[in-house]
């Protein structure tokens, strides 16, 4: 099974933010990350996406060199991250995991002992950093005190704490509420709009990733499957069609004879590869086969349904 | 590297000023023992109706033998949670992927707990003083002990014994060699902790197995008393108790040069030998917490 190749030409040098190159990561016999190359360009918000297990958070502990790769390499801003670990980490903030501090210090301590170790020393940036993340009134707070969604909210501000350039952000919205969850997705986008701040958010929320990023990779068993603009992964692949036929193994036979990609089964219904244009077709094919149809939508297919057939949930290159 | 080593050293200072409670309990129980020590020795006095009049280094030389013993065991649960408290919590997480170095990390762990272990030595030193005057003054009449402050060292019964080689001077000079060859057993004690920590990222099995380790070296220097020279934490007997035997005048126990030179030099090779390894393990282990 070879990874698919639908990324567009590589940007210049100047544009690449992070770049992975054969990037490995192995635990005894098992490959969590097998040859990853990925390429983050300037401006963008770039979703990692992934089932459990798919070494994403693997990837991202490489590349802020909590882990040491098998094979491979990380290139930030044109620099080798593990031979110039100072200068690349001054310019990257990043959260891993569910963030974690010290509990017996309130979440303002916490942050100004983090500023203090990146050299910081603008007193004012702490409240500025707890404000953005909406803790300026629980600053004082213990964090044994906080909630996940808290924590994850001060997870986010110690990443903003040094105003860096690229910020990895692994599972964000983790334990956050809807309302959380809708700040965190405004506060990426403005500051990657107003600031230029770069964004890695690894995720399996794969709803959140299309509203929040622009550029996309999916990873599956340490492995590139796809990498590209999320709009045009849509745009140029996900024309779906819900269709309710029986009996269903007929309309199967049908859906073979057309070429038609299924791409996953839901309620009854197939999910299919196809424009709405060659529904008439279809219809009648499945008609004149002597399958009744119960039910024939056109729509517009989401990232999800991407990422299942990508992820081996019965697409063109599933394993 | 000196600015962030700084910047770690203030970090780790400041987490460890806000955990108040180890040394809210550390310094009534070393005091306790101190006073126990203390009161023992009096009762004893008393008991035999000893004629000789016990002398203030000989309680010191007992007392601090106490208390550094119990420090060099909170030196060895300071140290092991050290590296591994910061990998159980997950707090590797938000350190490491600042811009900061390994060599960085762990050089300020290591000095942090040097500073740890030499605060509470000087600490156990004033204290053990202190105590030894509020307990056994200047000003308190039928006690056993004869006040530092006299130099009746050579008391015996209602006679003074002339002894040129017991002076106040002396003894406090085998007092000062005493206390200065316990300070790199106990520095050594914490690189032990530090190697333990080093090695696991749970704290409940690096405090558990260094004090298991620690305790049992101990135990072994104790019942082997020639393989026992040369464990770590040996010479912090050695040096308190040639000083304590020689303050109390019935032993002819001298300092000997070899054993002085083995008593700075075994600490010493194996605090080295325990911050190589631990700095190894550290450089090259994944921060999977």
């Amino acid at each position: 099974m070879s990874p698919v190749s639908i990324t567009p030409p590589t940007a210049s040098r100047a544009d690449v933010v992070l770049r992975t190159e054969g990037l490995t990561k192995k635990f005894g016999h098992f490959t969590a990350v097998d040859g990853l190359n990925l390429e983050v360009r300037r401006g963008d918000i770039y979703g990692l996406l992934g089932l459990n297990g798919a070494g994403k958070t693997t990837t991202i502990r490489m590349v802020v060199r909590l882990i040491a790769p098998t094979a491979g390499k990380v290139l930030a801003f044109g620099e080798d991250v593990r031979e110039n670990s100072l200068s690349v980490l001054n310019r990257i903030g990043a959260m891993v995991e569910i963030p974690q501090f010290y509990p017996y210090l309130a979440g303002r301590k916490n942050l100004e002992l983090l500023y203090g170790l990146s050299g910081g020393k603008d007193r004012g940036r702490v409240d500025e950093c707890l404000a953005l993340v909406g803790l300026d009134d629980r600053g004082g707070d213990k964090v044994r005190a906080y909630s996940q969604g808290m924590r994850q909210r001060l997870g986010l501000a110690q990443a903003l704490l040094t105003k860096p350039e690229l910020i990895i952000l692994d599972e964000p919205t983790n334990g956050l509420d809807p309302q959380g969850i809708l700040d965190i997705r405004n506060l990426i986008r403005k500051l990657n709009t107003e600031n230029g701040v770069t964004f890695v958010i690894s995720s399996h929320l794969l709803h959140e990733i299309e509203l929040t990023c622009n550029r996309v990779a999916i990873v599956h068993k340490g492995r590139l499957r796809v990498e590209d603009e999320v709009k045009k992964l849509l745009d140029r692949s996900l024309a779906v069609a819900r269709v309710k036929a029986t009996p269903m193994e007929e309309a199967k036979k049908v859906f073979a004879l057309r070429r038609v990609e299924v791409v996953g089964l839901q309620d009854g219904a197939f999910k299919l590869r196809c424009g709405p244009e060659a529904l008439p077709d279809l219809a009648q094919a499945l008609h004149a086969s002597g399958c009744e149809i119960w039910e024939l939508t056109p729509g517009r297919a989401t990232l999800e349904d991407f990422f299942m057939a990508e992820t081996g949930r019965g697409g063109p290159h599933a394993a | 590297m000196l600015p962030r080593v700084g910047r770690l050293v203030n970090f780790e200072l400041a987490k460890l000023f806000r955990q108040k409670l180890p040394y809210v309990v550390l310094f009534p129980i070393v005091g306790a023992i101190l006073l126990v020590m203390m009161r023992a020795m009096d009762v004893q006095g008393e008991a035999v109706a000893d004629p000789r009049i016990r002398n203030g280094f000989e309680y010191l030389g007992t007392s601090c033998l106490w208390a550094l013993r119990l420090v060099s065991v909170f030196a060895v649960v300071i140290a092991s949670l050290s590296l591994s408290g910061e990998a159980s919590q997950g707090t590797y997480r938000m350190i490491l992927v600042r811009p900061v170095t390994r060599t960085d990390v762990f050089i300020s762990k290591a000095l942090v707990m040097a500073i740890v272990v030499l605060v509470l030595f000087i600490a156990t030193a004033v204290l053990s003083y202190g105590l030894l005057h509020a307990v056994h003054g200047f000003w308190r009449d039928g006690s056993y002990m004869s006040p530092l402050n006299e130099g009746r060292f050579t008391l015996m019964g209602e006679e003074v014994i002339a002894d040129p080689n017991r002076t106040k001077a002396i003894l406090a000079g085998d007092f000062r060699l005493a206390m200065a060859l316990s300070i790199l057993p106990l520095l050594a004690s914490g690189c032990f902790g530090l190697l333990i920590s080093s090695i696991f990222d749970n704290t409940g099995a690096a405090v558990g197995l260094a004090m298991f380790l620690a305790i049992a070296l101990y135990g072994f220097a104790s019942v082997d008393r020639k393989a026992g020279k040369y464990v770590f934490s040996h010479s912090l007997e050695y040096g308190l108790s040639v000083a304590k035997h020689r303050a109390e005048g019935y032993s002819d126990r001298k300092w000997e040069d070899e054993e002085i030179e083995r008593a700075w030099l075994v600490p010493l090779v194996s605090a080295v030998a325990f911050l190589g390894v631990a700095y190894g393990i550290f450089l090259k282990r994944d921060i999977l917490t």
